[in-house]
């Protein structure tokens, strides 16, 4: 492993200052300890990144039409069912929407 | 009991984790729409492979891997088709319920601040502090060292952190 940076060098890496140590930065257990004792900022970034992150409302609904729509496709459903070891009948039962009867 | 039907283990994988695939499909694609695209991919993979899976890892660590990997080719295919990143996608309507209640302002320096963070470490720190995964399932779920968890973490805290200075719900 090739020298350890300094703590200084290390400050300048978490500013994104010194690209180049990202290898060792990367692979090293020491100086990972060492930027742990460095810095451990207290925000609570939970509540942004929830917010900032959210899924659309409808987004279960859709994906879930999307899915059946997909596999509504023979050749899609021919290939789940190959997958799963069972038959294209059984296949197209498995992927009805929910809620329609046979 | 009885075991699932594959029917009713989709159901679930929808139902349990869409939501966790949905935020670091997200964080690595930057566009909701995209998002959602990847999302369906990746559940669909998970669930195709499901028999392969072995337990050795979290089921959410391994579906949320194949995410994090969907997410980033999908990203990578993406640039070679438009080769322009202007020509990317414009970011959808993202206002929200939860989000309207923050300030919009601040919201923006954290939104730029995430953005310029690379792909890995966006994924790394939405699985840390969102999902609440320890860094040795982190490492294990997007194949990296554990030095690359930890270090990667301390400075996109540190970014995240600066930006959200002045912002306090
Ligand atoms: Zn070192």
């Amino acid at each position: 492993m090739a020298r350890h940076p300094n703590k200084r060098q290390l400050l300048q890496w978490l500013d994104g200052e010194a690209d180049e140590l990202d290898e060792h930065v990367d692979t090293c257990e020491r100086c990972a300890r060492t930027l742990e004792g460095l810095e451990s900022p207290e925000a609570d970034l939970r509540p942004a990144l929830l917010s900032l992150l959210a899924p659309p409302d409808d987004l279960e609904q859709r994906i879930n039409d999307r899915i059946a729509a997909r596999v509504q496709d023979r050749r899609d459903m021919a290939l789940f069912s190959s997958l799963l070891g069972v038959s294209v009948e059984t296949g197209r039962v498995v992927f009805e929407p929910r809620g329609r009867t046979a | 009991m009885t075991e699932p039907t594959p029917a009713e283990q989709l159901e679930e994988l929808v139902r349990e984790h869409l939501d966790a695939v949905y935020r670091v499909a997200f964080s690595v694609v930057r566009d909701s729409a995209l998002a959602e695209d990847v999302a369906q991919d990746a559940i669909l993979k998970a669930w195709k492979a499901l028999p392969t899976f072995r337990g050795e890892s979290s089921l959410r660590s391994w579906l949320l891997r194949i995410t994090h990997n969907t997410a980033i080719s999908t990203l990578r295919r993406r640039r070679e088709e438009y080769r322009d990143p202007d020509l990317l996608p414009e970011h959808e309507q993202l206002i929200t319920t939860e989000k309207k209640v923050v300030d919009t302002m601040s919201m923006n320096a954290f939104e730029e601040a995430l953005e310029s963070l690379d792909e890995l470490s966006r994924s790394i720190v939405v699985l840390r502090e969102v999902e609440g995964m320890a860094y040795d399932e982190i490492s294990e779920a997007l194949d990296v060292p554990l030095p690359t968890v930890k270090t990667r973490l301390l400075r996109a805290r540190r970014t995240l952190a600066a930006a959200l200075e002045g912002w306090r719900p």
